[in-house]
């Protein structure tokens, strides 16, 4: 095994190698030094430079709210996490009875329709207000979330049935154990992909009702007299925030379930 | 070491307090929530008075007799221009003079060497973004850039917001890149409007507590602003909070999505302030009014009802002129095509309100250009004219409404013509300051009125033309108000505020901190160009009733006398009325310095002469 074995540099340009943590270190601060390099030197004149979006962000943060705005954006993004995963996890878990199939798959082609044709619908419907906001953003993550759930639970290998049954379980035990527990580790990962499906749809959805704030509706403020690097400021925020959400999903789901990258060539 | 369930179970709890915790005392009214600044709870305040020009423009009549109808076949032929406007009727004169969406055979942008393409866009950013992709090819050595717009065209008022940060970021390429206003194509002539509940109208003080769906900081949001300076009634700047004293907003993405939120109903629940400070009271608000054009305002009117039109651009006739605005370096560099284009342009306004025909046509083009679903030729052209309909609960409604200008009217407004202010400075800078004053946090400044419009192009017309612009007349309420005296009695009052104009003691002499006073009112005037305007003198009870009752007149008078000499376009005789009143109507009991002071006044009543 000695090809599994951690290499130097080298070992970054070949396939199916592993490098050391120090290796890929260096391989992301090169990368990063070399797009702030391609910003800096940019022949679009219009475009903020780093400096002036480092002062857009510290404006933005001291006198604007943008702190608060954020807090307030993470904390509708939550909920519509939550709200959307109970809902998808247990109409996905329930397509083990053949009469919610076509229910769910109906549901499932919804993700092609556009957010914006429903607004009015949501509006005479909640009245407005957040309600309209999460329900938007329930619905726009929903539609996701449930086409990739449903579709993990169906590719559940037909062994791993099989081999809950000789085990003498009873039908409602099997799904618990291979359809609930089983596909844990996934449910983890399609919710992580769907958190950020949410926090991308954010900015789209908190313009509907502005009073209680949000990152969105200081990007439209910016974006609406033309401060290009206020907008910059504030799409790093939300792509840094992003990230920390990506990241702060992935650990729970390895603490969670350590064996779900036993079986990966890449760990 | 692995972790027992347990061990992983303690992890998580801790984990999820903490983030929670942390988000909770940040977030709300926590201990540390002091941590991470919040933007600061605006206070409500009266607007600043927006005092308009007036505004009329006069007929050319040897374009008329000439005019033919232009064809159906695009024209094509050298570079083609782009132009982006939003659905606007006030552009009517500019769709009768390009033929269609691309210009034709035998139209008037034809005959003037001009091809062009009109697209609308109802998003001001793309409209902002196109300029720069415009400069910036541009400056890459491309004299005729394929990417972006040559052209925009808004309202006229919100120019100041609009060219603010773009401006900005165009002078970044260099400042020969800057965007420019070369001219003006019509106005909106009562289809921008303030819509609420009839009350608000009848007694303008009950609009207090009321709520209205609007684009903030723009034109529309602009009218009602101006309607609470001249009112003396205080606007809630923000947007996330709910005033009982002040008339507060539910902020839309644009002015469709205003005019939806109306006819849905649509509530809130916002916290509850006064003076500037939360009274930790919650309450649901519903939305009363709209501000919005068309068709926005025939959406209103034909869905739901139960509003009038409080106030619009048919009142505040100068306030909305439709400006076209370009990249100053390409509009030096191929100024023939832009004068030609001008020219285009008047002369369509020129035959759009000569001719019936030419109306027809430019409302079918403008069906074309705008592809407003269920909107046909008959729709643009009924909206363009202006008409009252019975709304969805019955009642009638003032609908639509827009105005062309012709190369008179530009003169005018521009104030090149002998006797005429300059009509869009006033608008420009009362609009700009306006929105200044109301979000100093978001846009602290506006560009000089002198860096943002270039008349190079509109002179070489007139030179081209041989027009007599000292002998100009305006056909325009916008440019030059038509004063019909038979009206003035019976008129309704628009707004009343009283003007603080200080005159030596006992005379009608203007003392030395009267001037600044007076350029605020003689600007908030011209905006309401299509009004009538009763000046009231009042004063304390020194002295004889018979004194105080000439001394109000007199000064009264001087006020008039000033307004007429600086601008006798815009202020002929017959539009101001004078009216005195002298100790007869006090505010305050006299029996005070402070009283006497406040009983010592002008009074403006603005009224609508329609």
């Amino acid at each position: 095994m000695a090809q599994a074995k951690s290499g130097g540099l080298l070992d970054a340009f070949l396939p199916n190698r592993s490098i050391s943590r120090t290796t890929l270190i260096t391989i992301v601060v090169i990368q990063i030094a070399l797009f702030l390099l391609i910003w800096i030197t940019s022949p679009f004149k219009v475009l903020p430079k780093p400096g002036e979006v480092a002062s857009a962000f510290s404006n933005l943060w001291n006198t604007r709210g943008l702190g608060k705005e954020l807090l307030t954006s993470i904390g509708l993004n939550f909920k519509a996490v939550m709200i959307s995963s109970a809902i998808c996890l247990v109409l996905a878990y329930f397509t083990v009875i053949p009469f919610f199939r076509p229910i769910v798959s109906a549901l499932s082609k919804a993700r092609f329709l556009s957010l914006i044709g429903f607004s009015l619908v949501f509006t005479l419907t909640l009245g407005g207000g957040p309600a309209l906001k999460l329900s938007l953003l329930v619905f726009g993550m929903s539609v996701f979330f449930l086409t990739s759930m449903a579709s993990v639970v169906s590719a559940i290998p037909k062994a791993e049935f099989d081999h809950a049954r000789t085990l003498r379980m009873p039908e409602w035990k099997v799904v618990w154990e291979v359809v609930v527990l089983g596909t844990f580790d996934q449910a983890f990962e399609v919710m992580r992909q769907n958190a950020a499906i949410g926090w991308m749809m954010l900015t789209m959805v908190e313009g509907i009702a502005r009073a209680e704030g949000g990152i969105g509706i200081l990007l439209e403020s910016e974006k609406r007299f033309f401060h290009i690097d206020g907008v910059f400021a504030i799409q790093i925020t939300i792509l840094v925030v992003g990230l920390f959400q990506d990241y702060l999903i992935g650990f729970v789901r390895n603490l969670l379930c350590p064996y779900s990258n036993l079986s990966l060539e890449r760990k | 070491m692995k972790l027992k369930p347990a061990g992983k179970v303690a992890i998580l709890l801790v984990l999820g307090g903490v983030l929670f915790g942390g988000w909770k005392a940040l977030s709300g009214g926590g201990g540390l929530s002091g941590l991470i600044p919040g933007a600061a709870i605006k206070e409500s305040a009266v607007p600043i008075k927006a005092d308009l020009p007036t505004f009329n423009g006069a007929p050319t009549a040897s374009s008329v007799a000439n005019m033919t109808l232009p064809t159906t076949r695009e024209a094509g032929g050298g570079d083609q221009m782009r132009w982006l406007l939003w659905a606007w009727n006030a552009q009517m004169g500019l769709m009768f003079a390009n033929g269609g969406p691309n210009t034709t055979q035998g139209s008037l942008m034809n005959a003037n060497g001009v091809n062009l393409n009109l697209s609308r866009q109802d998003d001001a950013m793309k409209m902002q973004e196109a300029l720069v992709a415009f400069a910036t090819e541009l400056s890459q050595g491309n004299p005729q850039p394929k990417r972006g717009a040559h052209f925009v065209s808004i309202m006229g008022d919100g120019s100041a917001a609009f060219l603010a940060g773009l401006n900005d970021t165009l002078k970044k390429i260099g400042p020969e890149y800057t965007a420019k206003i070369v001219g003006t194509a019509g106005f909106s002539r009562g289809e921008d409007k303030f819509m609420g509940p009839r009350d608000w109208k009848q007694n303008p003080a009950a609009s207090k507590g009321g709520v209205v769906a609007g684009y903030l900081r723009d034109g529309d949001w602009n009218i009602a602003l101006k309607w609470l300076g001249d009112n003396g009634l205080k606007n809630n700047p923000d947007e996330k909070t709910y005033d009982p004293d002040a008339l507060n907003w539910v902020a839309a993405n644009d002015y469709m999505d205003a005019t939806e939120k109306y006819i849905a109903g649509y509530t809130e629940t916002r916290d509850v302030v006064r003076n500037g400070k939360k009274t930790g009271e919650k309450r649901q608000i519903k939305v009363d009014g709209v501000v919005t054009w068309t068709p926005g305002d025939v959406a209103v009117a034909s869905k739901k009802g139960g509003v009038v039109s409080i106030v619009s651009t048919k009142e505040y006739s100068a306030q909305m002129p439709c400006v076209i605005i370009g990249i100053d370096k390409w509009c030096r560099q191929n100024s023939d095509k832009v004068e030609g284009m001008l020219k285009a342009i008047f002369d369509g306004g020129d035959a759009v309100r000569s001719s019936s025909a030419a109306l027809r046509k430019g409302a079918e083009i403008s069906q074309q250009v705008y592809q407003e679903k269920s909107a046909d030729a008959s729709y643009w052209e009924r909206y363009y004219k202006g008409t009252v309909e019975n709304d969805a609960t019955g009642q009638p409604i003032e609908l639509g409404g827009s105005a062309v200008n012709n190369l008179a009217d530009n003169l005018l407004l521009f104030g090149e013509v002998p006797g005429s202010a300059n009509v869009f400075r006033a608008v420009y800078d009362t609009f700009g300051k306006l929105v200044v004053s109301q979000y100093p946090e978001v846009i602290s400044s506006y560009p000089a009125y002198d860096s943002i419009v270039d008349l190079t192009y509109l002179k070489n017309v007139v030179k081209q033309t041989g027009i007599n612009v000292a002998s100009v007349k305006g056909t325009n309420a916008g440019t030059a108000p038509v004063v019909d005296k038979s009206r003035a009695s019976t008129a309704s009052t628009i707004s009343k505020r009283n003007w603080d104009i200080k005159f030596e003691s006992g005379r009608a002499a203007f003392t030395g901190s009267a001037p600044s006073e007076l350029s605020k009112l003689i600007k908030d005037l011209l905006v309401a160009g299509n009004t009538f305007v009763e000046i009231h003198g009042h004063t304390d009870n020194v002295g004889n009733p018979n004194s105080n009752m000439a001394l109000s007149e007199s000064r009264a008078f001087a006020v008039k006398q000033w307004l007429e000499k600086q601008a006798p376009r815009q202020f002929p005789a017959g539009r101001i009325t004078v009216i005195a009143h002298g100790q007869t109507q006090p505010l305050a009991p006299n029996n005070t310095p402070q009283g006497k002071a406040m009983n010592r006044r002008v009074e403006i009543k603005i009224k609508a002469s329609n």
